[in-house]
C-alpha cells in the first residue's frame, strides 16, 4: 500500500481560479483529518472552488466520503463548489445508496471543467 | 515420581529426617537428592535454631534455599533476553520462577505463588520446580501440563493452601509463545508498534482448590507473537499489590505506565527498573511480600524472525493465498490441483494484483505430484511475471502469515457451494487499516470474486475494522479481529468480529443520511452503508464477541479486468 499523501496546486479554469488537491494512496480513517485540514485551510485562504482529483486514490472509506460532503456542503454555501476528477466506481456506489446520485459534478479532466462552469 | 511427591510432602509437615528412597539413577534421582540435601539442610538449620533461640535464624536459611531454587542468571540469545529478579520480603514467601530449554527451538518459562509462607511454602515450592520440569519435558502443553499439576498439587498440599501458576513456550524460531494460567495475573506485553502496555487476562483458578473435572474445563491456552522491541512481562502480586504509606497500591497503572517507559532497554535492565520504581513508591512502607519478576524482550531483526502457520486441507480448491508478509513484502501462492481456466485466470490476475499492492517476492508452491501440463503452465506463466519464484511443496513451514494481519486458508461446512473458508486474522491495530484491503483485495481474487463484488467487499470489511478499532473497548482482552470470507456460487459471506465490549450500532441503521450531510456530520455512515450495500445483514454479540454477518452479490461470469 502506497503511503497516503496530498498534492495541491492553483490553476485557472475560464478565469476563474481553482485549486487541484490531488489525493494519492489511501483516504480511511487514519488518513482523512490530514485532508480535512487541508480543505479546512484552503477554504481560510478563500479558495472557493476545489478539485479533487482521485486518480491515485486506491481506496476511499466512509469518513473520507463525510470530508468530502461537509467540504462541499460548506463550499456551496459560500457560492464556491467541490468537484470531483476520475472518481471511482465506489463513490458513485456509496452515493447511490445514500440517495444523493449527481451530488458532486464529476469531471475526468480540467479541460471538461472548463466547459461546465463557462 | 510418587515416591519423590511422598517424601516431599512428608518433609514438608516437618519430619525432616525422612528422606526419599529412589533405586533408579535418572533425572528423578537427581531431584530426590536436591529435596533431601535441602530437608537435610533444614534439619541443620533446626537443631541450630533451637540450639541459639533465634528465630530470625530460620528465615536466613530458608532464604538460602529458596535462593538456590530461583534461577539468578539472565538467559541470551541472538533474538531474545530472558531475566529475573527476586526480592524478599520480611517474612519468606512461596515465590518460584524457573525457565529451562525443553529443546533445540522451545524455551520454558514458569511462575508460581504459593499461598503459604516458610518452610511449608519452600518444600511445596521445590516440589512444584520438579513436577513442572518432568511434565514439561514428558512433551506435554502448556495447557496440558497445567492440567496435571492440579491433581498432583491438590493431594500434598494442606488445607487452605493454593498455587497461582504460569506456564509459557517460546518458540525461538517463530517467536511465538504459547502459555496458559491457573490463577495467576494478567500477563502484560509491550508493543514497540503501539508503544503501550497492554495485560492479559487468563482464565483459570489457581492450583489445589477445584476437583479435577472442574479445574480443568477451566483452563485455556493461549498463544501470542513477539515483534522485535516487545517485551512479555510476568509478576507475583507482591508488585501489584505493593502498598505505600499512604496505603495506596502500586497497581496495574503505574506498571503499565512505567513497563512503557523501561521495555526498550531489553529484559534485563527492564526488571531492574520496576524494582527501583516500586521501591520510589513505596518509599519507608515495609515489603509486605516477595516480588518476583520474569520479563522476556525480543531484540532480533524482523526477518530472522518467521511465522508458521497451519497448513490447509489436501481437497482445498486448486490455488489460494497460502501467506502474505508484509514485512518482507512476499506472497506465497499454493497450487494444490491441476488448473480449470478460470484458477488459471484467477492466478494471473493475483499476481498483477500482488505487484500491484508492491509485493516484491511471489514464491509460487505447487504439489510435486501434479501433471506434467500443469507444472509447464506455471513454469509458463513464471516466466511471464516479474519476482515470482515457482517450488514443489516440500517444505511444511515455510515462511507464512504475519500475526499482524495474519491469514489463514481453511476448509468449511454449511451450504457452502465452494467449500472454502478464508479466515483473516488482525491483532495489531497499528497496522490494521493499512493493510486490510490488501488482505481483501488479494484473497477476493483468488476466490475469484468480480471486481464489483470484491470493491464492496473490501469497503464494508474495512469499515468494520474502522469501527472495531474506533469504538470497540477491549479492557485487558488482547484485541482480536477476525474476518471469515466463504464463497457461495451467488455471492460471497462475510463474518466479522472483534472481541471488545459489546457496541450496538441499531441506532445507525435508521440514520437519516440527508439529515446528516445537511447538519454537516463527518462521520457515522458505515454501519448504515454496509448495510445498504449487503443481504441477510445481521448483527449480534454474546459474551466474548461482536459479530456483523452478511453476504455480497457475486457476479458468476468473471468479467476480464
Amino acid at each position: 500500500m502506497k503511503d497516503f499523501s496530498i498534492d495541491v496546486e492553483k490553476a485557472t479554469v475560464g478565469g476563474t481560479e481553482v485549486v487541484v488537491v490531488k489525493t494519492h494512496g489511501s483516504i480511511n480513517s487514519t488518513t482523512t483529518p490530514a485532508l480535512d485540514t487541508e480543505f479546512e485551510e484552503l477554504i481560510a485562504k478563500g479558495t472557493h472552488v476545489i478539485v479533487v482529483d482521485l486518480s491515485a486514490t486506491d481506496f476511499i472509506s466512509s469518513s473520507g466520503i463525510g470530508v468530502l460532503l461537509s467540504t462541499v456542503n460548506v463550499l456551496r454555501d459560500k457560492q464556491g463548489d467541490l468537484v470531483l476528477m476520475n472518481a471511482p466506481k465506489l463513490i458513485d456506489d456509496i452515493l447511490e445508496i445514500m440517495n444523493i446520485r449527481n451530488y458532486f459534478r464529476t469531471v475526468k479532466n480540467l479541460d471538461e471543467l472548463n466547459s461546465v462552469t463557462s | 515420581m510418587d515416591v519423590l511427591v511422598r517424601g516431599a510432602e512428608k518433609i514438608g509437615s516437618g519430619d525432616l529426617d525422612a528422606r526419599i528412597e529412589l533405586r533408579t539413577k535418572n533425572e528423578f534421582s537427581v531431584l530426590a537428592e536436591s529435596v533431601n540435601q535441602m530437608a537435610s539442610r533444614i534439619a541443620h538449620s533446626q537443631t541450630e535454631l533451637i540450639a541459639k533461640e533465634r528465630v530470625d535464624k530460620e528465615l536466613e536459611i530458608a532464604r538460602d534455599i529458596q535462593n538456590t531454587l530461583i534461577p539468578t542468571e539472565s538467559y541470551k540469545t541472538d533474538d531474545f533476553e530472558i531475566s529475573f529478579y527476586y526480592k524478599a520480603a520480611e517474612e519468606v514467601g512461596g515465590d518460584y520462577v524457573d525457565t529451562f530449554p525443553i529443546d533445540d527451538r522451545t524455551i520454558a518459562l514458569v511462575m508460581a505463588d504459593v499461598s503459604g509462607k516458610g518452610i511449608p511454602g519452600l518444600v511445596v515450592m521445590a516440589m512444584l520446580k520438579f513436577m513442572v520440569r518432568d511434565l514439561v519435558n514428558k512433551g506435554l502443553t502448556p495447557m496440558e501440563v497445567v492440567r496435571k499439576l492440579n491433581p498432583s498439587l491438590a493431594q500434598n498440599l494442606k488445607p487452605k493452601m493454593f498455587v497461582t501458576f504460569f506456564i509459557a513456550y517460546l518458540d525461538l524460531e517463530s517467536a511465538e509463545v504459547t502459555y496458559s494460567n491457573a490463577g495467576h495475573n494478567p500477563l502484560m506485553l509491550y508493543k514497540r508498534n503501539e508503544n503501550k502496555c497492554v495485560l492479559f487476562k487468563m482464565d483459570g483458578p489457581p492450583l489445589g482448590v477445584f476437583p479435577d473435572e472442574v479445574f480443568s474445563s477451566m483452563i485455556s491456552e493461549y498463544s501470542l507473537k513477539v515483534q522485535p522491541g516487545d517485551l512479555l512481562f510476568q509478576y507475583t502480586d507482591g508488585l501489584n499489590e505493593s502498598v505505600n504509606a499512604s496505603g495506596e497500591q502500586f497497581g496495574y497503572d503505574n506498571m503499565r505506565r512505567n513497563g512503557q517507559r523501561f521495555a526498550s532497554q531489553g529484559a534485563m535492565a527492564f526488571v531492574q527498573q520496576m524494582i527501583v520504581v516500586e521501591e520510589e513508591f513505596r518509599q519507608t512502607a515495609p515489603q509486605q511480600d516477595d516480588i518476583t519478576l520474569l520479563a522476556l524482550s525480543c531484540t532480533g531483526d524482523a526477518a530472522n524472525l518467521t511465522p508458521s502457520g497451519t497448513i490447509p486441507d489436501k481437497n482445498d480448491q486448486s490455488v489460494f493465498v497460502h501467506s502474505i508478509d508484509f514485512d518482507t513484502k512476499s506472497v506465497r501462492i499454493d497450487v494444490r490441483a491441476p488448473l480449470s481456466q478460470d484458477k488459471r485466470k484467477a492466478l494471473e490476475r493475483m499476481l498483477a494484483s500482488t505487484r500491484r499492492h508492491g509485493f516484491r517476492e511471489i514464491n509460487l508452491c505447487h504439489e510435486p505430484t501434479l501433471p506434467t501440463q500443469t507444472v509447464d503452465l506455471l513454469e509458463e506463466i513464471k516466466s511471464a511475471h516479474v519476482g515470482v519464484k515457482l517450488a514443489e511443496l516440500r517444505d511444511e513451514r515455510l515462511p507464512m502469515v504475519n500475526d499482524s494481519c495474519m491469514y489463514r486458508h481453511s476448509t468449511a461446512g454449511g451450504d457452502a457451494s465452494s467449500s472454502v473458508e478464508y479466515v483473516i486474522c488482525l491483532s495489531d491495530f497499528g497496522s490494521a487499516l493499512d493493510r486490510i484491503n490488501t488482505v481483501v483485495r488479494l484473497v477476493g481474487s483468488s476466490i475469484p470474486l468480480d471486481e464489483n463484488c470484491l470493491t464492496h467487499l473490501e469497503f464494508c470489511i474495512h469499515e468494520l475494522v474502522a469501527n472495531s478499532i474506533e469504538h470497540a473497548a477491549f479492557g485487558e482482552r488482547r484485541p482480536a479481529i477476525e474476518v471469515i470470507l466463504t464463497a457461495y456460487s451467488d455471492s460471497v459471506g462475510v463474518r466479522y468480529r472483534d472481541n471488545g465490549d459489546p457496541f450496538s450500532a441499531a441506532d445507525r441503521l435508521k440514520v437519516d443520511i440527508s439529515r446528516r450531510i445537511k447538519d454537516g456530520h463527518k462521520r457515522g455512515f458505515g454501519i448504515y452503508l454496509i448495510h445498504q450495500f449487503t443481504e441477510n445483514f445481521k448483527r449480534e454479540h454474546d459474551d466474548e464477541w461482536n459479530s456483523t454477518m452478511f453476504r455480497i452479490k457475486r457476479d458468476s461470469e468473471l468479467q476480464e479486468a
